[in-house]
Order: structure tokens, then C-alpha cells, then sequence
């Protein structure tokens, strides 16, 4: 069994958060991935493929729903798994990102420890 | 009117009438000689005294007769 | 010799001094603490009758006819004795029906006839004009003669140019006191409480002059009354005076003076006033009674001796045994004296014209003008709002007509006359007056049409042997019919009437006068019939003391409503007294009055009657009953109608705007519900949104602190990049942070604004330079176009170049570096100074323009990204500037450019917050 190096894709529209994922995810031992917005991210996933997506719920434009929906929408992609990236205190927030398919969710700001062993264990679960 | 008003009101109609009587002629003819009573003309006395009796009598039976309505 | 200007000031100072007492009688009257409350007041008040006539008069009759000066004044006396109680109960009468004048009186009694009123009104002022041309003759000779105190050898018969400018001159100045005096406002009472102090005290003044006069001239010019009368039975000329060979009337003549002036001290119109209007207290009756009569007494005591004195000392008639009172101190050289005593007679003369005209213009205008102005449709007078205004103007009028009247008297009749045989024709018309009220007030078969006839012949008669023989011998028209009677016939001539001859012109004209008056009255009344309004008024007046509720109950058979009522006497009486009526009448009844209940016949009847102190009974009706729908006059059918249809129109719209207030407020209030719950909405957006906006830098920072902590050993370059990162994220939250603090604080007023005045090129510059760095980095030019005059305005330095800095960072982000130039100008607008920021970036698409002072607005820059703002600054920016009181907005052209533009007024800010 190859254990190919993973990728990940960082969707969000935040510079500064995509520099902190990156650096935490790269160090985590993966691929990274970024876009800026969601129609980027639709793209990089077309083209990378990754295995795991952190979605920003909050980008302009096509927000990370529509993203999220877009994805498992195409069955080739049903195996990625999405991560979303919400503020605190909005359970519709989550419950909507659920429903579309995502598989976990993390609170914005959230604690870099927690958002690698996410990832780690979702992507682990094969 | 009660007993008091109209006994008022009687002596005042006597009076005024004694005093009609007493001021004019017929009974003034008797002072209208020209006679000078202590200087001064008999008719004019008797005029004015007649006169003063008069006001007197009036305050006199007002006075008298004051009742509860009057104050 | 008394300067002219000396007595000009003494008689000024005299009427203002009146003047002065009358106000301030009319307001302790108007606290409710009257001054004239009390017997003796009252009882002066009375003595009004001794006019000038008495004053000078007296002496002047007494010197031609010895004692026959008495009767006028025992007449009032025995009046006091016997009809104390016909006093008392026209009194009464007068006060339950609110009856303010003579002419009203009788009106109301016979049914409340306007025509009745009219003609008492019309006999009053034609009878009285002699009596005040008498004053004004007594106030002009007496000031002529002080005046030319050394040439009183001139008699007053010889007519001088000076004279009649004199008296000219007394009656305008009588005219311009009584207006002052009794017309300031209308009082439904028509009490005049300053006026009966005035007069009061005038009478003290006349009654201490003439015994001043009199003691003067018997015990200083004499050496008392034995003196005088010793030297006067000297002469048999003057002994003649003290016994009753003096007299020239005789018996019946002295018989009908006493009577004449028994009827003249209570229908007087002026009397009327004085006794029966102005009286406070009935109680006061009991002791003006011998008060009175008391006062007549003292004033009398002296006048045969000054009279004799006059004429031991004038013995050729030089001088006119009417001007004797003044004389005397004159030529013995006493000038104050004299002084006083022609304040004395001034005091009487003033007393009666004041009085009388006061009584007579109300006369005039409530019982003649205001009934046949009522009757014309055209004024539609009882339409309209305040009739008060009106009411004072005809009265005004009638007091200057009626003087005018009694000067033109005087210069045509007055100088022929002997002071006392004027007055008298005055008494005979006053004493016409007597049948219809002492007949009228004790039997109720008295009818309108007998005190019509008895009324119009009496005048008539007196008019014939009084009045028009006066007038045609002072050469207004033939004397003949006083030799050859009337057309010639010889049982008419004016002095001798059928025949009836050997009496004095007086007591003839009396006889016939009264009699035939009386006749009528009786006979007319005893054939017809009287309407139900005479008997009703009858039986109010003869029964005035068995009544509680006086007034009739049951007359109004119409009805109206309160409100209506109500409106009604606020037109006559005014809003205030109207009000009190009102509220007198439920607070007596212990009821509400409700604008739409209906008036019960009683309230009706009060408001007539208050009505009727007004503008008289006759009018008082005729204005109810046009408001009272039911029985009406013919004449207001129309006006009733029409009043009725707009009351309803009207109360049909007040309900109609009343349910549509009510609809539109409940209109309003789902609104305000609605928009409350949108409000709550935006809160709740609003709070999520910053919190989203604190979220995302908090992010970073945190993730980026953690990820230094954890990893130490990271490379430097990457370090440095994530502090660096770290920094900038700081900043940005804290920008975020003051942002909605600024946002907050202004929209909840919790700003505190530092208004000073600066000059606004400053505040570009700093703003300028502030920014300058950021210019710098990106290569982007700021240019500044300011205005060469400083540019003052009251503005907050701070806020104003937060705003500019917002803007020109604003500008700065959507330039090009490189060709990016940025352009701050600064214009004066006229009351405003206008800012342009603009840049020639890639411009504000037209769908986004009108939203970028939003709230958390951002415009997306296609190249730029996203945009590094919170989207606050521009929505802090433009409450500032409306705070400021100015306005924001902006222009844009894609491609080419924007501006915004903001303005801030010249001056101080328009909601005044420099206080803050």
C-alpha cells in the first residue's frame, strides 16, 4: 500500500488564515493547496484532486456551501472530505454545512492542535 | 311679608305721611308769617326741624326693625 | 385772580385723582374686595343727585323764590320713608332679572319689548339733554368767572365768544372722561364699581365745599345767621325770601315739586343707576335710607343764608344770583377757597354727566341700536364670534353723541334758562318713566300696549309744554302756538292745556303729563289682552319674593344643546365669563354639562338672563331663541335652519376625522411594530456581522501565534513573515474594533463631539499627511487644491479628519500605483465649504453606488481582491458629516474615476451640540 502524501485543499479568502493552514498543514506532513475563493477552489479541486478540503463558510461570491454542494454533487469527489471553517455560536451555520455533506466543521478562531488531528483523523479513517 | 316687615313698612307709610302733611302747605301756612325766632326766620326753623325729625324717625324705625334677613 | 394755567393744573390734577379712584375701585372690584361695599358709600353714591344744579342752583332759586328750593329736596326724603320698599323691590327685581337699565326694566316687563326699550331709551336722551346742558353751563360759567375773576361785573347773559368754547371744550373733556370711565370692557352686570367710588367721593368733596362756602360767607362775611337774616328783614325785597310770600307757585306748586322730586330721585336714569344697579347689598337700603336724606340736610342747611348774603352783596343783579356760591369768595378775595368751592362744583357737575351718560349710552345700545342691528339679516350679527367689541364702540358713540347732544342744548337754549328751571323739564320727562314701573311692579293686568300709549303720550305731552316752547322761545320756531294754541286752538296752548291755567309751566305739565300716562296705561291695559310672555313677566315681577328660582321655567318650548349654549355666550360675554356661567350653573345642580346634552329649560333661562345683563332682555331673546330650536322669531327661521344643518354637517365630520385618526393610528402602530421587529433584525445582522469581521483577524492571529510558539525553530524569514502577518492582523482588529465603537457611539448619541472653529485648510493638511506614508508606498500622488482665504467652520478637528482620511485611504485603495493621483479640494459653496476627494481608479459600479455607505458595505475590486476595510468607515463617515449638518455622496464613473463629496455648513452646526 502506498502511502502517498496526501493533499489538501485550503479554500478561504483570508490571506493571513491561509498562510497559518498552510504552514500547519505543510508541517503536518501534507499537500497544500490554496484558493483565494470558491470558484478557485472548485477549480484546484478539478485539477489537485485532494483528499481532504477546508472550506471557509464566508467568502463572497460563491461561499463555501455552494462549494461544498458543488462537490459532492460530482460523485468523483464523493470520497474528499470537507472540513468547514465556521464562526462560533451559528448552529445553523453548521447544521447547513452538515446537510450539504461536509464531514466535520471547526469554530473560528480555532486551536491549531485541534484543526491537524482533524484532519489527521479524517483522513486516516480511510 | 312677615309681621315684622309689615309693621316696618306701616309705620314708614305713616310717617312719610305725617311728614307730606307737616311740610306742605296747609300746615306751613301757620309758620309763614315773618316773624325771627332767635334771629332766624320762623319758616326756616320750622322747615328744617321738621326735616331733621324726619331723618331721624326714619333711621330710628330702620334701626327698630331690623330683621334676620337684613343684616 | 386765578391764572388760567393754575387752574388748568388744579382741575387736571382733580380728574386724575378721580380718575385714580375709580381704578382702583374697578380693581379691588375685580379681586373680588370691593370698596364700595358699605351703606355710606352707597348712600354718597345716591347723593349723585345734587348736581351742579344744587350746588349753584339752589342759591340762585333761593335768591329769587325764597324757600321753593326746599321740595326738591324733601321729595327725596319722604321717597326714602314710603318708598323704601317700591325701592326694594325694584332693587330686587332688578337683580334676579339682571336688569341693568331703566329702558330694560320697563322692556322686560312688558314682555320683554324691544319696542318698549327703544322708546324709553329715545324719551331718556331727548328729557336728560337739558340737565347735562345745565352742567355744562354751570362748568363753564363757574370757570369763566374764576377765570376773569376781576370783571365780574359781566353778567353770564351776555353771550361771549369765550363761553361757548369753554363749555365746547368741558364737554369733550366730560365725553373723554366717561369713556375712560365706563366703557373699558362690558360687564354683564354693568356694575361699575370705580365709577360709584368716584362719585362718592365727589359727593363728600361738594357736600365739604358748599359747607365750607356757606360757613365761610355767614360767619366770616356775616357774623352768623342772625346776622344775615337781621340785615336781610331790613329789606322787604329780601325779607320776602324767608316767609312764603317769597314763593311764586303757591300751594300746588310746591305739591307737585315734592312729588316731582320724590319720582325723580329713583327714575332718574342716572338714579336708576346709582340705586338700583350699582347697589351691592340690599341691606344697604335700610340705611342709605335716612343717610340720604341726612346728607340733603347738611348740604341745605346754608344755601338761604349765602343766598341772602349774595344778594346783600350783589344788590343790582350784576352778578348772576346763580354764580353767587363762587362769587362771594371771589370778592372777598379768598382764592383757594374759591378754588375749592369750583371744585366743588365741578365734583357735582362731573358726578351727574359721568352717571348719566353711562346710564344713557347703555341705554342706547342695549335697548335701541342692538335690537334693530339684531334685525337686520345682513350683519347676521348673532353669527358672529365677539360682539363685545361692538358692544363698547356704540356705546363709545352714544356717549359722544349724547354730549354733543347737551352742548348743542346749551348754546342754543341753555343761556335763556335759569339753571333750576332746566332741570325740572328733565325731572317731568324722568318722572313719565313712574307709571309704567310703580304700576307694572304691583299689578300684573298691566300690559305692553297700556305702558305703550301711556308712555308715548306722556312724552308727547311733555314734549308740547315743555320742550317746544323752550326751543321757540329761544327762536328756533314761531312762538305763536304758545299765545294762540296749537293750530290755533285755544284749549291747546302749552301752558294752559284745556283750559287749565293759574299754575306754574312745571306743575301743569306734570299734571297732564302723568295724568293722561296714567290713563292710558290703566285704560289701554284693562281692554286688551296680553300675550303669554307679558304674563309670565308680570308675574315675575309682582311676585319677585315668592320665587326661588326666579325666571320662567317653561317658556323655551324649543331645545339646544349645551355646547350650543355655551358658544352663544362666549360671543356676548366672552370665552371666560362663559365658562364660569357654565360651570356655576352644574357645580349648582351638582351635574356634568356635557357638550351634546341637552339644555334643560332652566340653564336656557339662566343663560338668557346673563345674556340680558349684557345686551338687554329684548335682545337677550331674540339671540336665544334663534339658537333654541323650537319656539323661534320668524326672522331667524332661516338662521336656525342653517345653523342646525352645520351643527349636524359638523358633528358628522368630527366623527368621520375622529374614526380616521383612529385608523391611522392604529395604521401607525403595526408600522412601528413592524419596523421594531426589522430593527431587531438588523440588530441581530449587525451584531453577527462584527462579530464574523472580530472573528477573522482573531483567527489568524491566533493560529499564527500558535504556530510560532509551537515551532521555534523556525526559519527567520518565516518568523519575521508571520509577525509581520501578526502585526498587520493586530492592527486591523483594533481599526475594527474602534470602528464599531465610533459606529455605536454615534448612532446611540454617545458621541462626544468637540465642536471649535478652525480653519478647514488645516484639517486638510493634517489629514494629507497622515496618509502621506501610505501614498508614498504604493506611488500614488495626493494632490491638495485649497482656497486662499482661510475657510472657518465649527466643526470636531478630530472626527472631520477621520473622515478625510477615510476617504483619501479609500481613494488611495482603488488607485493605480503609479498613475494614481488623488485630488483633496476645498471650495467655499456660499453658507457652506465643500470637500471633493477624487481618484482616477477603476471607479464604484452603478449597482453598487448607491449602497457603499452601508454598513459593512465593501465594494469588490476585481483586481485588488478582497478589500482590506471592514466596510464601516464610509457609513462612520457620513454620520459624521450629517451630524456636522451637511451631506455626503458620491460620483463614479467605471474606468475613470470617483468623487466623493462631502460639505460642512459655514458656522455653528445645526442642532447645537456645541453644548455637549
Amino acid at each position: 500500500m502506498t502511502t502517498a502524501v496526501k493533499k489538501i485543499l485550503i479554500v478561504d479568502d483570508e490571506p493571513s488564515i491561509v498562510l497559518s493552514l498552510e504552514f500547519l498543514m505543510k508541517k503536518a506532513g501534507y499537500d497544500v493547496v490554496t484558493a483565494t475563493d470558491g470558484n478557485e477552489g472548485l477549480e484546484r479541486m478539478a485539477s489537485e484532486r485532494p483528499e481532504l478540503v477546508i472550506l471557509d463558510v464566508n467568502m463572497p461570491g460563491c461561499n463555501g456551501y455552494e462549494v461544498c454542494q458543488a462537490i459532492r454533487d460530482n460523485p468523483e469527489w464523493k470520497d474528499t472530505r470537507i472540513v468547514m471553517l465556521t464562526a462560533k455560536g451559528r448552529d445553523v451555520e453548521r447544521e447547513k454545512g452538515m446537510a450539504m455533506g461536509a464531514d466535520s466543521y471547526v469554530t473560528k478562531p480555532f486551536a491549531t492542535k485541534e484543526v491537524v488531528a482533524l484532519c489527521e483523523q479524517l483522513l486516516n479513517n480511510g | 311679608m312677615k309681621i315684622g316687615e309689615s309693621r316696618r313698612s306701616e309705620k314708614l307709610v305713616a310717617l312719610a305721611m305725617a311728614a307730606a302733611v307737616a311740610l306742605n302747605y296747609p300746615i306751613l301756612h301757620l309758620f309763614g308769617g315773618s316773624s325771627l325766632v332767635l334771629g332766624m326766620p320762623l319758616l326756616y326753623l320750622y322747615l328744617f326741624l321738621v326735616w331733621a325729625v324726619v331723618i331721624a324717625c326714619i333711621s330710628w324705625v330702620m334701626r327698630r326693625h331690623k330683621l334676620e334677613h337684613d343684616r | 385772580m386765578l391764572r388760567d394755567w393754575i387752574i388748568l393744573v388744579v382741575v387736571f390734577s382733580y380728574l386724575g385723582l378721580l380718575f385714580a379712584i375709580a381704578y382702583y375701585g374697578d380693581k379691588r372690584a375685580d379681586e373680588g374686595r370691593s370698596i364700595i361695599s358699605n351703606p355710606y358709600i352707597y348712600a354718597l353714591s345716591i347723593a349723585v343727585y345734587c348736581t351742579a344744579w344744587t350746588f349753584y342752583g339752589s342759591v340762585g332759586r333761593a335768591a329769587s323764590t325764597g324757600i321753593e328750593f326746599l321740595p326738591i329736596y324733601f321729595g327725596p326724603t319722604l321717597m326714602m320713608a314710603i318708598g323704601w320698599m317700591v325701592l326694594r323691590k325694584i332693587v330686587r327685581i332688578a337683580k334676579v332679572q339682571r336688569i341693568t337699565t331703566i329702558a330694560d326694566f320697563i322692556g322686560s316687563r312688558y314682555g320683554k319689548s324691544s319696542l318698549l326699550g327703544g322708546l324709553v331709551s329715545i324719551i331718556a336722551v331727548v328729557g336728560i339733554m337739558p340737565y347735562i346742558a345745565l352742567q355744562l353751563k354751570a362748568v363753564s360759567t363757574s370757570f369763566n368767572i374764576l377765570h376773569l375773576s376781576s370783571e365780574l361785573g359781566i353778567s353770564s347773559g351776555q353771550a361771549q365768544p369765550v363761553f361757548g368754547d369753554t363749555a365746547l371744550y368741558v364737554a369733550l373733556m366730560m365725553a373723554a372722561f366717561t369713556i375712560l370711565f365706563g366703557t373699558r370692557h362690558i360687564d354683564a352686570s354693568e356694575r361699575h364699581e370705580g365709577m360709584v367710588a368716584a362719585i362718592a367721593f365727589e359727593s363728600l368733596v361738594k357736600l365739604l365745599a358748599f359747607l365750607a362756602v356757606g360757613i365761610f360767607v355767614t360767619y366770616s362775611m356775616y357774623s352768623g345767621p342772625a346776622d344775615v337774616f337781621s340785615q336781610a328783614a331790613q329789606n322787604p325785597d329780601l325779607a320776602r325770601l324767608m316767609t312764603l310770600d317769597g314763593t311764586t307757585s303757591g300751594g300746588t306748586g310746591w305739591l307737585f315739586l315734592t312729588m316731582l322730586a320724590m319720582l325723580a330721585i329713583v327714575f332718574l336714569p342716572r338714579q336708576f343707576q346709582v340705586a338700583v344697579v350699582e347697589n351691592v347689598d340690599e341691606d344697604h337700603l335700610r340705611k342709605a335710607a335716612w343717610l340720604f336724606p341726612l346728607y340733603l340736610f347738611i348740604i341745605n342747611l346754608f344755601v338761604l343764608p349765602v343766598a341772602i348774603g349774595g344778594l346783600l352783596r350783589f344788590p343790582n343783579g350784576a352778578v348772576d344770583t346763580d354764580a353767587f356760591v363762587l362769587a362771594l369768595p371771589i370778592i372777598a378775595q379768598h382764592d383757594l377757597l374759591a378754588m375749592f368751592v369750583f371744585l366743588g362744583g365741578l365734583s357735582a357737575a362731573t358726578g351727574m354727566v359721568i352717571v348719566e351718560t353711562i346710564a344713557l349710552s347703555t341705554m342706547v345700545s342695549n335697548d335701541l341700536v342692538m335690537p334693530v342691528l339684531l334685525r337686520i339679516k345682513a350683519l347676521a350679527l348673532p353669527s358672529r364670534d365677539d360682539l363685545s367689541g361692538l358692544l363698547l364702540a356704540i356705546r363709545r358713540g352714544a356717549i359722544i353723541f349724547i354730549l354733543f347732544m347737551g352742548y348743542i342744548y346749551f348754546r342754543t337754549i341753555g343761556e335763556s334758562y335759569a339753571l333750576v328751571t332746566i332741570g325740572l323739564v328733565s325731572f317731568a320727562a324722568a318722572a313719565q318713566f313712574a307709571p309704567p314701573i310703580l304700576l307694572g311692579i304691583y299689578w300684573r293686568g298691566a300690559s305692553r300696549a297700556g305702558a305703550l300709549s301711556g308712555l308715548t303720550v306722556g312724552f308727547l305731552i311733555w314734549a308740547f309744554t315743555l320742550l317746544l316752547p323752550a326751543l321757540a322761545k329761544s327762536g328756533w320756531f314761531s312762538t305763536d302756538f304758545i299765545d294762540f294754541g296749537l293750530f290755533g286752538i285755544d284749549l291747546l296752548k302749552p301752558y294752559s292745556l284745556f283750559g287749565l291755567s293759574g299754575f306754574d309751566t312745571i306743575s301743569h305739565s306734570v299734571f297732564w303729563s302723568l295724568l293722561l300716562n296714567i290713563a292710558c296705561l290703566t285704560g289701554v291695559s284693562l281692554f286688551s289682552r296680553q300675550s303669554a310672555i307679558e304674563r309670565v313677566q308680570a308675574t315675575v315681577f309682582v311676585d319677585v319674593y315668592r320665587q326661588t328660582i326666579s325666571g320662567t321655567t317653561d317658556l323655551w318650548r324649543g331645545t339646544a344643546t349645551v355646547s350650543e349654549l355655551h358658544v352663544l355666550c362666549s360671543r356676548f360675554l366672552g370665552t371666560a365669563r362663559a365658562e364660569q356661567i357654565f360651570s356655576a350653573y352644574a357645580q349648582e345642580r351638582s351635574i356634568q354639562l356635557y357638550d351634546n346634552l341637552q339644555a334643560d329649560p332652566i340653564l336656557i333661562n339662566r343663560v338668557e338672563r346673563e345674556l340680558a345683563g349684557a345686551i338687554g332682555s329684548a335682545s337677550a331673546r331674540v339671540v336665544v331663541s334663534s339658537t333654541v330650536k323650537g319656539e323661534a322669531l320668524s326672522l331667524e327661521n332661516v338662521m336656525e335652519i342653517l345653523d342646525e344643518t352645520s351643527q349636524v354637517v359638523e358633528y358628522s365630520h368630527r366623527l368621520e376625522e375622529k374614526s380616521a385618526e383612529l385608523e391611522a393610528a392604529t395604521e401607525e402602530l403595526r408600522e412601528a411594530n413592524r419596523r421594531l421587529k426589522e430593527l431587531d433584525q438588523l440588530k441581530d445582522d449587525f451584531v453577527f456581522t462584527v462579530s464574523h469581521e472580530l472573528r477573522t483577524p482573531l483567527t489568524s492571529i491566533r493560529a499564527l501565534c500558535e504556530i510560532l510558539y509551537d515551532n521555534p525553530d523556525l526559519e527567520l524569514a518565516e518568523r519575521q513573515e508571520f509577525l509581520g502577518t501578526m502585526v498587520k492582523e493586530t492592527e486591523r482588529l483594533t481599526r475594527l474594533v474602534n470602528e464599531v465603537l465610533d459606529l455605536a457611539r454615534i448612532e446611540s448619541g454617545r458621541m462626544e463631539w468637540r465642536m471649535e472653529s478652525l480653519d478647514l485648510r488645516e484639517l486638510v493638511k493634517d489629514a494629507a499627511s497622515a496618509v502621506a506614508q501610505l501614498f508614498k508606498e504604493r506611488d500614488i500622488r495626493l494632490q491638495q487644491d485649497l482656497p486662499s482665504q482661510p475657510a472657518i467652520a465649527a466643526v470636531d478637528r478630530d472626527r472631520v479628519i477621520q473622515v478625510l482620511i477615510n476617504l483619501i485611504s479609500n481613494a488611495n485603495k482603488f488607485s493605480e500605483p503609479g498613475s494614481g493621483t488623488v485630488k483633496v479640494s476645498l471650495q467655499n459653496a456660499g453658507s457652506a465649504y465643500r470637500f471633493d476627494v477624487t481618484d482616477n481608479g477603476s471607479g464604484i459600479p452603478p449597482h453598487e453606488l448607491p449602497h457603499i455607505f452601508e454598513k459593512f458595505h465593501q465594494v469588490h475590486d476585481p483586481v485588488q481582491g478582497r478589500p482590506k476595510g471592514s466596510g464601516l468607515g464610509l457609513a462612520i463617515s457620513q454620520r459624521i458629516i450629517e451630524h456636522h449638518g451637511g451631506k455626503i455622496e458620491a460620483r463614479s464613473t467605471v474606468g475613470q474615476g470617483t468623487t466623493i463629496s462631502f460639505s460642512v455648513p459655514a458656522g455653528r452646526p445645526k442642532d447645537g451640540s456645541e453644548a455637549q
